[in-house]
């Protein structure tokens, strides 16, 4: 399944992933098969709007688009939503099973919301419930979508909306599993001679006669979820929530609080200690499934050696560099205000700290644990960012251990 | 939980074996420090190449001006109790030689020792004059009319007078204990300084002055070519240095070093007082590659 929209047009290649150019529409077909909601971020005439649109065709007639607007309350939405819906909460009438029955008949799989920051926050939480598949009522959450959901919205919030204090950017980097800022990717001249020329409409373009692709989405989603995860992405992704979460001496930045990074000291200050926090284990999900989308995704598009650890560092960089983890204060000073930029950075550090050495530890680790032995020597060899690596082996090994 | 026979490529059981053979001779693994961010995006500096003379050190990125003012170090100048701003010429002045140090460590950067400040002078000199390929911090070589401007910046007999403090501080004492009309003659000189270790770490060493150091002012003066061409360890003139413009002051009891030049000329000073300042008087930065 690879997505070629009609509309929209552009050839900026967002990354290269085990050696193949990807681009804007190859994101939008690993969210969609990764099942990972989507805000484009960006300056208006970015062709955000159009982007989604594109996507709403191959979702034939179980899409929906909802403008955001600060007037829209959650009796509106719902109104759009199922009409039926409403009125059976009006009238108080409706039991667990009228619900459900009314949910069932919301088929909709995938939720375009345009300019979602102009809606106020009880909205914006039914969206991100909508998003990802359910309506809650009172409590319960009655799912939607016949087991497939996805929400790809859209807004220009600026730089504020990564500040922790911010409501709208904690709710963004909760509920958004991929942020991407579309400045950064802007279309190329080439591109947008095409645009003008076939076509003079400045208005976003809507298929009269879209074409239903969601069976072949959704099974491109399952088969993506069946597939077995290699036990390296699951090592990587434990270096992003613990690894990174060190500070010299055993110290947490997570258990520093408001105390990171300002309160860390010494030689750690030129490292990415202060430049990044942990990922969140929720996080962790989304880079592991984008990198598998992006792993199937390029060898679709021709890629022969799949590097793993490739794909999950591009993935990590596009899930986190909106996400509030990075230091905000060294983006602006050191980055230029580019949280790419800032997370290519982090992307190089960690490089060096899964260099052919340690790669070679941990397949020893490995083969350590699975023969349910601790050799201390070895396990001493996971010390500082890599002292959870020494825990997993430790633990891993005592699973292995064979009875007595 | 399943354990996989192959992670990265790598065959757990021959990773295992091996690691086990190589344990039998193998110290106790070192603790690991937290890694540095590699510098990425620096277009403004330019590799000094630690190879450049026969006593090697860690490659090292110089900047290409003298420090700037920004918004980081507006950040780090509120901390330090210090308020700057660019000069005329667009660099930070009027800061003395402990401020200007203390900076560029809270900046995260190193201040040019003599040796460093004199390695880096000649990498532009031969970029200029013989046209030795000079890299910029991306791996990108230099356009030489930079470099001809940075050179020109740092040496030109010109005006207005531009000029930057040097990493290093003297200290004399008396080892023989000769009176002299002056007192006690000091005839052992110490220089305190960073230095670049080989792997990279920055260590502030207090050496024994070269025994060869020129300690004559000249005014005018020593030449330039030949103080870039064959200096001490330390960086600073040698006593067979041979004469030319440049003007030279030696270093003396609590001195600081410079080096600036002006309408007047140009000049390294190794006699300056640490507590002076002035407008055109800044500071350059390097970092470790």
């Amino acid at each position: 399944m690879v997505i070629k929209l009609n509309t929209y047009r552009n050839s900026t290649e967002i990354t290269n992933v085990n050696g193949v150019p990807i681009y804007m529409h190859d994101m939008v077909d690993a969210s969609l098969r990764g099942k990972l909601n989507l805000f484009l971020q960006g300056d208006t005439g970015s062709g955000k709007t159009q982007l989604a649109r594109d996507v709403m065709n191959y979702f034939g007639n179980k899409s929906m688009f909802i403008l955001g607007r600060n007037d829209m309350d959650t009796r509106e939405l719902f109104q759009q939503v199922n009409p039926e819906f409403m009125r059976a909460l009006k009238q108080g009438y409706a039991t667990d099973a009228k619900f459900k029955e009314l949910t069932d008949k919301i088929n909709y799989n995938l939720m375009v919301v345009d300019e979602l920051p102009n809606c106020v926050p009880a909205v914006r939480a039914q969206l991100f419930n909508l998003f990802d598949g359910f309506i809650e009522v009172d409590g319960v959450a009655y799912p939607i979508g016949s087991g497939y959901s996805v929400g790809i919205a859209t807004g220009n919030v600026g730089q504020q909306f990564t500040e922790s204090s911010n409501e709208l950017g904690r709710a963004l980097k909760d509920r958004m599993h991929l942020i991407i800022d579309t400045d950064y990717f802007r279309p190329q001249p080439i591109d947008t001679l095409e645009i003008l020329t076939k076509d003079r409409n400045p208005r976003v373009k809507f298929d009269r006669n879209p074409e239903d692709r969601t069976i072949s989405i959704t099974d491109a989603h399952k088969k993506l979820a069946e597939e077995e995860i290699p036990f390296e992405k699951y090592i990587i992704a434990s270096y992003l929530v613990h690894g990174l979460d060190y500070l010299d001496g055993g110290q947490s930045k997570i258990a520093m609080k408001s105390g990171w990074p300002n309160k860390v000291q010494g030689h750690q200050t030129g490292s990415d200690a202060t430049l990044i926090l942990p990922i969140s284990p929720r996080a962790a999900k989304s880079i592991i499934t984008l990198s598998q989308a992006l792993d199937q995704i390029s060898k679709e598009k021709g890629a022969t050696n799949i590097d793993l650890y490739d794909s999950m560092m591009k993935s990590f960089k596009f899930v986190s560099a909106y996400s509030g983890i990075l230091n905000e204060a060294a983006v602006r000073q050191t980055y230029h205000d580019s949280h790419y930029a800032a997370m290519d950075a982090v992307l190089d550090t960690t490089k060096t700290q899964f260099d052919d050495n340690r790669k070679a530890l941990i397949a020893s680790g490995i083969e350590m644990a699975g023969k349910g032995k601790k050799n201390a020597k070895l396990l001493n060899e996971f010390s500082g960012r890599w002292g959870f690596m020494k825990d997993l082996l430790e633990k891993l090994a005592e699973q292995n251990e064979t009875p007595k | 939980m399943k354990l996989p026979s192959k992670v990265f490529g790598i065959r757990t059981d021959e990773a295992y074996s091996e690691y086990l053979e190589q344990s039998k001779t193998k110290k106790e693994p070192e603790k690991q420090v937290q890694p540095k961010i590699p510098v990425t995006n620096l277009e403004g500096y330019i590799i000094l190449p630690g190879d450049l003379r026969s006593d090697k050190y860690h490659d090292l990125l110089v900047e290409v001006s003298r420090l700037k003012y920004s918004p980081k170090v507006e950040q780090v100048a509120t901390q330090l109790g210090l308020n700057l701003q660019n000069n005329d010429q667009g660099f930070i002045g009027s800061i003395n030689h402990e401020q200007a140090l203390g900076l560029n460590r809270s900046l995260e950067n190193i201040t040019l020792a003599p040796r460093y400040f004199n390695d880096f002078l000649y990498l532009i000199y031969q970029g200029v004059k013989d046209n030795k390929e000079v890299y910029d911090a991306k791996g990108k070589k230099v356009d030489p009319s930079l470099l001809k401007k940075i050179w020109d910046d740092i040496t030109e007999v010109r005006s207005p007078w531009r000029a930057e403090w040097l990493n290093a501080k003297f200290k004399g004492e008396s080892k023989s204990g000769i009176l002299n009309k002056l007192g006690i003659l000091e005839d052992q000189f110490y220089i305190t300084y960073d230095k670049v270790m080989d792997d990279g770490g920055v260590k502030q060493v207090t050496e024994e002055l070269d025994e060869d150091t020129l300690m004559k002012s000249r005014t005018p003066g020593i030449s330039l070519e030949n103080w870039l061409k064959n200096p001490t360890i330390q960086g600073l003139p040698r006593k067979n240095v041979q004469d030319g413009n440049l003007y030279y002051w030696k270093p003396t009891n609590g001195s600081v070093a410079g080096f600036g030049a002006g309408s007047d000329g140009t000049l390294l000073s190794c006699d300056g007082d640490p507590a002076s300042s002035n407008v055109a008087l800044g500071v350059r930065a390097k970092k470790i590659k």
